[in-house]
């Protein structure tokens, strides 16, 4: 099955809009209120909001952040006495009411049902339960009322405990599948602690097998805040795999809700995603690959803002716009690239890229460049690719 | 002291006084003893046949002069098991149910009340039929078996969208008449999906075990929803297969029993290597699906791959 | 270890020429050098990172190697005591022009690669790099 590339909008997200527009790097995008006001989604173009996928954000209800509260459905603005749990199931029809009066009116391409962020790994029966009862169940009824038929998909947090626990993700899935209404699932998982590349096999593979297994069920699957990993997801058949520039929207973190996004945008390196290894190297290390052996565009990729950012004469950061643009080029050209073929295809497709970036690293050894363990990440990716494809019977 | 010896008599005059005593195991064994009564309805129709007869219930099939030819079903709904009556609860409710289809799939219930001495009255229609369990042999090749399970769904689907689960889905309860389309019976156990009312019953929650899906037998009530009948699709689908051997049968796959074979996910898959039966080998293996993830999510999804299926068997 | 180095006399004897300029901690470039040492050669400034570590030599080449990105030369430098394994790793070092050294319990600087001069392979922060310490000296 082919998937659709979207942006997860963040920080300076008209980039990312221009990026799609003028550069084709994308199918759509996930809107942030948190990045982004009322006012200026409901301004963005209806071919945009047509297809896009708008994220309420509500994984933690006490948390009001500041471009959230330009909206009318956080119970931390709309509740007299803020948030409450003995008063939130009360009150939560009435957040399901705004925010999906919201969401159609802006006519949006999915209904989408939030839910909230538990840490860790509480009792299953109890996650299902606070769910349903402060979510899920409102927010169907409330579509059930107004006789709406647009399609919905629920938004869902969980965490790596929960994704490799087996019991767990067995309950999870006889839940999800089970509910009536929903053709799809917009799932983000937190995964702590992690470096920046994803080095956890075990994870990667539950992943696979949860996506897998809602792709099974006919069901959408949107993974959201992804880094490169997205290329290794893709052998599960997700439906719409995410890219995003700004750390914070490639790595998901309940924190990060917690205080303003301009308190969490500091200052990182200038960076530059490199897609024959398929991650991001600090810039100075462009600069020495530049010198020794690794002069092809087939290395670093090949458009007018690296072309720009290889000048000797370039002084950009990470606020700059072109380290962004690149990736999103660079990134999708890779996932276009794999979503043209399928199942046991895309599979070696995906470890042929895999093996490249380690004879990549390789070759940044046998050169003398050291990157540290940068390329560490690459003999995880390898191993859960090859145990899911186990499973499917692709002939490892 | 009642002198009476016959256990009819004594129980007739223990109900008459109001001094039955469920508790007393005397009691109870004359009430076993005693047939369920119904001469004085039986009397009011003329050449009435006799269908069924058992400890609780009595089926005749007469001739009614406002619905025709119907089957009338006269049973006690009081109990030593249960003296407080909880089985009337389950007839109620199959009525319930009965009443809100129309369907062909399902016998029309014309009519419901509750009589003297602890006892119930059904009206319903007649199917000249043979339960499925008596003619298995008819559904041997794998384009019958698969059309059979297919129009089983398309039945179970009425009640499904209505939110409403059968639970007892079995070979039993499948009445097949002449021109081939299954009836579905005894809803008897069948839950609303919306219900809150606990049923009373057996500590395991009530089910045949042998026709019982994972979460069924674990009575885990949560989970127990339209694809619990799936299971039981399975079951019955790979039975037909194995010309009336059950698939979880401790003499072909093993394991203490069939309950716990169908707790350990073992049945017999071997049935599908044999290169007749292998194109229905995905649709099995979904139905018996141990986690109802598994199985289909919906019945549109069931029927479609039926239909693929069934372009494979010309 | 930073002290002793920065009074050796092997260390400041690397840079032969006056006037020196030794600072530690120095941070804003690519990564924060252990220490500094600066001198001038034929009108231009020469400088040396140094980065000290007990025992893990992998860490320590992987930020000696970043500082190369604004200094000439880079080194570790190791306890004498757990140099070993670095020096069975020693064509890294030389792959990757960084030179080695390890220091023992009376302070003497023994040396196992001595690299050879290149300029920061980042232009852009060797020429920032080199407009500080020249602003400085």
């Amino acid at each position: 099955m082919t998937f659709e590339i979207y942006h997860q909008l963040g920080h300076r997200d008209v980039w990312s809009l221009q990026s799609i527009d003028e550069d084709q790097t994308g199918d759509g995008v996930i809107i942030s209120p948190r990045s982004r006001s009322m006012p200026r989604v409901e301004k963005l173009g209806d071919s945009i909001k047509r297809k896009a996928i708008f994220d309420p954000q509500i994984l933690n209800p006490k948390v009001v952040l500041k471009n959230m509260e330009s909206y009318d459905f956080y119970p931390g603005c709309i509740l007299p006495a803020g948030f409450d749990t003995d008063e939130y199931i009360v009150d939560s029809t009435l957040i399901a009411e705004r925010c999906i009066d919201f969401q159609v009116r802006n006519n949006f391409r999915f209904l989408v049902i939030p839910t909230r962020f538990y840490q860790g790994m509480p009792p299953v029966d109890e996650f299902i339960e606070n769910q349903n009862q402060q979510s899920i169940t409102p927010f169907l009824s409330t579509v059930k009322k107004l006789g709406l038929k647009k399609e919905m998909i629920l938004q869902l947090f969980l965490t790596g405990h929960m994704i490799k626990n087996k019991e767990y993700t067995d309950n999870l899935l006889n839940w999800i599948t089970g509910i009536e209404g929903i053709s799809g699932i917009y799932l983000v998982t937190e995964l702590h602690p992690r470096q920046k590349q994803i080095r956890d096999a075990e994870f990667l593979l539950s992943l696979l097998n949860f996506t897998n297994s809602l792709y099974k069920n006919k069901m959408k699957t949107i993974l959201g805040y992804l880094n490169s990993e997205s290329l290794l997801l893709s052998i599960a058949n997700p439906s719409i795999l995410t890219i995003g520039s700004y750390g914070n929207v490639r790595i998901f973190h309940h924190s990060m809700f917690e205080i303003s996004e301009k308190d969490l945008i500091q200052i990182p390196n200038l960076q530059i995603y490199v897609p024959t290894l398929i991650d991001w190297l600090d810039y100075p290390y462009i600069e020495i690959m530049k010198r020794k052996t690794f002069k092809s565009p087939i290395f670093f990729g090949d458009n007018k803002y690296l072309t720009k950012m290889l000048n000797p004469g370039y002084r950009g950061t990470a606020h700059n716009i072109e380290p962004h643009k690149h990736y999103y080029i660079e990134m999708s050209k890779q996932l276009r690239q794999i979503r043209t073929v399928e199942n046991q295809n895309r599979y070696q497709e995906v470890c042929k890229i895999i093996e490249s970036a380690k004879q990549g690293f390789s070759q940044l050894d046998e050169a003398g460049i050291d990157v540290g363990d940068k390329g560490a990440f690459l003999p995880h990716w390898l191993t859960a690719a090859k145990q899911f494809a186990e499973v499917q019977g692709w002939g490892v | 002291m009642i002198k009476s010896n016959n256990p009819k008599e004594r129980v007739d005059i223990l109900h008459h006084f109001n001094i039955f005593n469920y508790n007393s195991p005397l009691d109870r064994w004359c009430w076993l003893l005693r047939n369920v009564e119904y001469d004085d309805v039986i009397s009011r129709y003329n050449n009435p046949i006799l269908i069924y007869q058992g400890g609780q219930r009595i089926v005749f099939k007469v001739t009614d002069p406002e619905f025709g030819t119907v089957a009338l079903k006269i049973g006690c709904y009081r109990t030593p098991q249960n003296p407080d009556g909880w089985d009337i609860e389950r007839i109620e409710r199959e009525i319930g149910i009965l009443r809100q289809i129309e369907s062909s799939y399902f016998p029309k219930n014309f009519k419901f009340e509750k009589i003297s001495n602890d006892r119930y009255l059904i009206l319903e229609e007649f199917i000249e039929s043979v339960p499925l369990s008596h003619c298995m042999d008819k559904f041997q090749e794998p384009n019958n078996i698969l059309i059979l399970i297919k129009y089983l769904v398309t039945g179970l689907e009425i009640i499904w969208n209505k939110n409403i689960v059968h639970r007892d889905l079995k070979p039993d309860n499948i009445l097949i008449p002449s021109n081939g389309i299954p009836k579905i019976i005894d809803l008897g156990i069948a839950r609303s999906l919306d219900s809150t009312t606990i049923t009373r019953h057996l500590a395991a929650g009530p089910c045949t075990p042998f026709y019982a899906a994972p979460e069924l037998l674990r009575y885990d009530r949560k989970l127990i929803d339209k694809r619990t009948d799936q299971y039981n699709l399975g079951i019955i689908l790979v039975q037909l297969l194995l010309k009336g051997t059950h698939p979880f049968d401790p003499t072909l796959v093993g394991g203490q029993s069939i309950p716990y074979n169908i707790l350990s996910d073992n049945w017999y898959r071997k049935i599908f290597d044999d290169p007749q039966f292998s194109k229905m080998g995905s649709i099995a293996s979904t139905l018996l699906g141990f986690q109802q993830y598994q199985r289909f999510r919906t019945s549109e999804m069931l029927l479609n791959e039926i239909n693929s299926c069934l372009r494979l068997y010309p | 270890m930073v002290e002793t180095i920065k009074t050796s006399t092997y260390i400041q004897d690397l840079v032969n020429t006056e006037p020196q300029l030794i600072r530690d901690e120095v941070k804003g470039y690519f990564g924060v050098p252990d220490l500094v040492v600066v001198g001038i050669e034929n009108g231009k400034p020469i400088a040396i990172a140094f980065e000290a570590k007990l025992s893990n030599w992998r860490r320590a080449h992987f930020q000696a190697f970043r500082y190369k990105a604004f200094v000439n030369k880079s080194y570790v430098i190791m306890d004498d005591d757990f140099v070993n394994p670095a020096l069975l790793q020693k064509d890294r070092f030389e792959k990757s022009n960084v030179g080695l050294l390890s220091i023992d319990h009376s302070g003497d600087v023994h040396c196992h690669y001595d690299p050879y001069f290149e300029t920061p392979y980042s232009p852009r922060l060797g020429a920032k790099f080199n407009d500080q310490i020249t602003n400085t000296i």
